[in-house]
């Protein structure tokens, strides 16, 4: 009982520190910039409280449009990205030739690659074959974020015992229902989280979708927040309420997530 | 089982399949612009600010010309060089944003003779010299701007020290002691309790503490950006005055004791969060800072006034103004796109309706004669068509004809050095004067 | 069991050609780059000048080396704090109590929040909130941040641990929930205590997560970019430039493509071997279930 009141204790503490800077953040999209400048600490008081930051935001930003089209990229990428990772992931386990290392090993040096090198090469190539559309963005989104996702998969199917894929090969179960009935159930825990940490990292990207689907109408939620941030002046009131809208959509999906990573372990995927 | 096998290799085919094909035919129709009588083209554009008074602009202009479309694009001047870059190997825009020498020299390849521009015959002059070459000009000059010294005016008079009186050097200094005296007597605090310090210097940004403050340094040595540019070498005669000014800037800030702290002030701090909330009465800054101040405060726009940016024995009374910024033209947009914009450049410049849109919602000083009668939209951009009218300006553009990175990555950080305590000025002067020769042999190969 | 090549390619089919028309045609289109002298816009003159980018990388000037010493430093840092925060955390919140589900949301929340977006927000809490914090206590200490390297330096660390720990505790949960309870069950009817099971039974089955988890910190604070380009810009006095900003700076502010891309594949070469090294020796202390 004390060691849960300890626990308790630390993580509260270390949760105020986590949250204070959304919790500035939250607090100062209540106030005009007036307010934000005189007194950035405290919460917003009668003459500088204002909800104007959210209204205005939320017109400039295209909200709904905005939204959606940061939904979509997202979500596409996620499926396709799981997808091919986790199928690649596993034959790289199970496979322990020459040439499934070497792949392995390429897929994952790729990782220490800067993307600020491979840029513009990358958007002069995609521009040559035709994919500087949503659809390209969503491509090349699988072919950055395959290693990552590879490497936790691998890193998770290293620790799955081979026996149950070997007694389900001798009954006769093909490489696509052994991967879609067998090990991808087995997978859950790992796919849910690589999920989440993908979906953070798309939603979230500015420079690509910056480079490829600029364009009115395509833009995603990060690209139009950035607008608040002027070459010189940056708009705190305004920015303050775009990043809150911005992270609203994201904190929902985790949290629901979360409940379905939670689930999956006391369903006992491992026993 | 052999044939599941198959299966797997032909749905990943047919799925990365359909992806190329998904992509390849949404490109097609972004690309296709000129067939029939529809003309589509693409503004890309650098200056946030005026993205709003742009898209007045173009919405006036599509409702006189049903045929035209005209996309604008805006990326943060952060970012600009990037994604230009990017933008000119995937889908090249019809009118861009340039700014100095290196983007005439770095595009000019694919950059269109506009001399012909009715509006030509108007800009004032000296405000196409940066983009003429061989007699031609390549770029249309936007906006122009000027920097002083930015004040609470009201702030000054209830300290008993008028706005007439600090048009020069010494009459400035004078105002300045006598508030900082009131404000350290306590005598300010009831009027405006925010107040600190007489000014805020934000060094933290290197155009603030290089570009501007750099230029005063330059005109001694050359009278245009042209001059600057054409020079192997900098004579730094100048160098002496900008130390006097920054010293003199950072004397009245709260860390005039703890010069190195300025180093951590950023525009935001001096701006929203200094000159707006009335905790400073100065910053040394440009007409851009008005729609800020507006948002922030709007009544506190209408107490400020601009100072001349006064050097000592030198530019007394003198405002520091220029063309900063440019659009060019794509010089392999097709010939019916490049119709479009420039009729449309024309239009803005030269269309009443328009013309009032130019000064009032995208809040420029237009570079151009024919502006008569329109009013600027703030006491601050009045101030430098005031100035421009009477000639008491200096060009405050020069430090764009230095070498590529110089006026910010060499003087800019040599005076966050220097109030960091980490180089006396000798060394800030010598590293000025070499670094300006061996960038431009660099550059120059 | 029967293992068909067949198989192997058809599952890394797709993930291997997205990979390579994204990844490494561009990265061997930009080592060709790196032979030329090209300024980064199509359209303008490419000259072929060997390796001269290469050899102007260690003999212009010192910025190259400098900024790699700090990325190597910082990274260093960052790397043994955020794998620590992040796996305490992530124990921490796997023991059973009340809101522990929450803690690990809220742990996880600094990552709901782009690169960019992230560092304003941050340089906004060092400049405005600290000020003012050190203002209204008087502490010293919290006042003139981001204006010398030092506060730089921290400033970045805090920033980065901030952010990434709540990541890596969500790669060492899925770990940890991998650990079989009756394993742990049996060693505690052994009479381990917890320090020993933590070091007999916990760690050694959390290698394969430490080398996840080891590279791919490694991997984002040496690359970091988004972060330091918000938060510090490299300053004050280019101290606090990273090397992905250092390149890019190389690319887009001075227009030197060419050169700024010799500087990507030294940089990538080196963090390669870092990288690689680090797999090789974590790898090896793994054991297999």
């Amino acid at each position: 009982m004390k060691k849960k009141i300890a626990y308790g204790v630390t993580g509260l503490i270390l949760g105020c520190i986590f949250l204070f800077p959304i919790y500035i953040l939250i607090m100062n999209s209540f106030k005009t910039t007036k307010g934000i400048f005189t007194d950035v600490l405290g919460f917003p008081a009668k003459e500088t409280f204002t909800l104007e930051n959210y209204k205005n935001a939320f017109q400039e930003l295209d909200y709904i449009r905005s939204f959606m089209n940061s939904l979509l990229i997202t979500v596409v990428t996620a499926v396709l990205v799981l997808l091919i990772s986790a199928m690649a992931a596993w034959v790289f386990v199970r496979y322990k030739t020459k040439a499934s290392k070497i792949i392995f090993l390429i897929f994952a040096g790729s990782m220490l690659i800067p993307f600020q090198c491979v840029m513009l090469p990358l958007v002069g190539f995609a521009s040559k074959i035709g994919l500087l559309s949503r659809g390209g963005l969503i491509f090349m989104y699988m072919g950055f974020q395959t290693s990552m996702a590879i490497i936790m998969f691998h890193g998770f199917i290293k620790n799955i015992p081979e026996e149950l894929e070997e007694a389900a090969t001798i009954d006769g179960c093909g490489s696509i229902r052994l991967f879609i009935s067998i090990v991808l159930p087995l997978m859950r825990t790992i796919i849910v989280t690589v999920a989440v940490i993908n979906v953070m990292g798309t939603w979230n990207d500015f420079l690509l979708p910056s480079l490829i689907i600029n364009k009115q109408g395509l833009q995603t939620l990060p690209l139009k927040t950035y607008l608040f941030f002027g070459q010189f002046a940056k708009r705190w009131d305004l920015a303050s309420a775009g990043l809150v809208m911005c992270m609203a959509p994201i904190i929902i999906f985790y949290l629901f997530s979360q409940k379905y990573i939670v689930k999956g372990i006391t369903e006992g995927a491992i026993k | 089982m052999k044939a599941k096998k198959l299966v797997a290799v032909g749905m990943t085919v047919l799925m990365l399949g359909g992806l190329f094909v998904g992509c390849g035919n949404s490109a097609d129709t972004s690309t296709e612009a000129n067939s029939g009588e529809n003309v589509k083209i693409t503004i890309f554009q650098s200056k946030i600010e005026a993205n709003e008074g742009y898209k007045k602009l173009i919405a006036a202009y599509e409702k006189n010309h049903p045929n035209v479309e005209i996309n604008l694009e805006a990326v943060t001047g952060n970012d600009f060089g990037a994604s230009m870059k990017a933008k000119m190997q995937s889908d090249p825009p019809t009118i861009f944003s340039v700014g100095g020498f290196s983007d005439m020299k770095d595009y000019g390849d694919v950059i269109e003779d506009v001399s012909d521009l009715d509006i030509m015959q108007h800009a004032l002059e000296g405000t196409t010299d940066t983009f003429t070459k061989d007699g031609k000009v390549y770029a249309v000059p936007l906006y122009m701007e000027g920097y002083g010294f930015v004040i609470n005016k009201q702030m000054f008079e209830d300290a008993g020290v008028s706005v007439d009186s600090m048009m020069n050097f010494e009459g400035m200094k004078t105002g300045f002691d006598t508030l900082k005296k009131k404000i350290d007597n306590g005598e300010m605090k009831d009027k405006y309790p925010n107040l600190e310090a007489v000014m805020e210097y934000p060094t933290k940004e290197l155009w603030i503490a290089g570009d501007h403050d750099a230029n005063v340094a330059l005109t001694h040595d050359f009278k245009t950006p042209n001059e600057a540019y054409a020079a192997d070498s900098l004579p730094g005669t100048g160098l002496e005055d900008y130390k006097k000014m920054v010293d003199f800037q950072a004397s009245y800030t709260t860390n005039a004791n703890n010069t190195a702290n300025l180093n951590s002030v950023d525009y935001t701090t001096s701006l929203e969060g200094g000159l707006a909330i009335e905790r400073v009465a100065c910053i040394k800054q440009g007409n851009w800072v008005a729609p800020a101040v507006e948002t922030t405060d709007p009544e506190v726009l209408q107490k400020l006034d601009m100072l001349p940016y006064s050097v000592p024995g030198y530019s007394d009374g003198k405002y520091f103004v220029g063309v900063s910024g440019y659009w060019a033209i794509h010089s392999k947009a097709t010939d019916a796109q490049k119709a479009v914009a420039k009729d449309f450049i024309n239009w803005m410049f030269s269309d009443p309706e328009a013309q009032k849109i130019v000064v009032n919602d995208c809040k420029f000083i237009p570079p151009y004669d024919n502006f008569d009668g329109i009013k600027a939209s703030d006491p601050l951009s009045q101030r430098i068509m005031d100035a421009n009218n009477s000639g008491n300006t200096m060009n405050g553009w020069v430090y764009s004809g230095a070498p590529n990175t110089w006026s910010q990555q060499v003087a800019g950080v040599e005076v966050q050095k220097y109030l960091a305590g980490e180089a006396d000025w000798d060394e800030v002067t010598k590293t000025c004067i070499e670094q300006w020769s061996k960038l431009r042999k660099q550059q120059n190969n | 069991m029967r293992k068909s090549k067949l198989r192997f390619w058809g599952f890394l089919a797709p993930s291997l050609i997205a990979f390579c028309i994204v990844v490494i045609i561009p990265t061997c289109i930009g080592f060709f780059y790196s032979l030329t002298n090209w300024n980064g816009i199509v359209g303008s003159d490419v000259k072929f000048v060997g390796f001269q980018n290469f050899i102007d990388i260690f003999t212009r000037d010192d910025s190259f080396v400098h900024a790699f010493l700090f990325t190597a430093l910082f990274s260093v840092c960052a790397v043994v704090l955020v794998n620590l925060v992040g796996f305490g955390l992530a124990l921490l919140v796997t023991q059973k109590f009340r809101g522990a589900t929450l803690l690990r949301g809220i742990f996880f929340m600094p990552n709901m929040i782009g690169g960019l977006l992230l560092g304003f927000t941050w340089q906004f809490i060092f400049i405005s909130i600290f000020e003012a914090f050190s203002k209204k206590t008087g502490i010293a200490a919290f006042s003139g941040w981001l204006s010398n390297t030092e506060t730089g330096f921290i400033g970045l660390l805090i920033l980065t641990v901030w952010q990434m720990s709540g990541y890596m505790m969500i790669v060492y949960i899925a770990q940890i929930q991998q650990i079989p309870e009756s394993v742990k069950e049996a060693a505690r009817i052994d009479g381990a205590n917890s320090w020993q099971l933590m070091r007999y039974i916990i760690l050694p089955l959390m290698m394969p997560a430490f080398t996840i988890g080891l590279f791919l910190s490694i991997s984002s604070s040496f690359k970091m970019f988004d972060q330091n380009l918000a938060l510090t810009q490299g300053g004050p006095y280019k101290s606090t430039e990273m090397i992905a900003l250092n390149i890019y700076n190389s690319a887009f502010g001075a227009n030197e493509f060419g050169f700024a891309q010799a500087k990507a594949i030294v940089f990538l070469i080196i963090v390669a071997g870092i990288g690689i090294t680090q797999l090789v020796i974590t790898k090896r202390k793994e054991v297999e279930m």
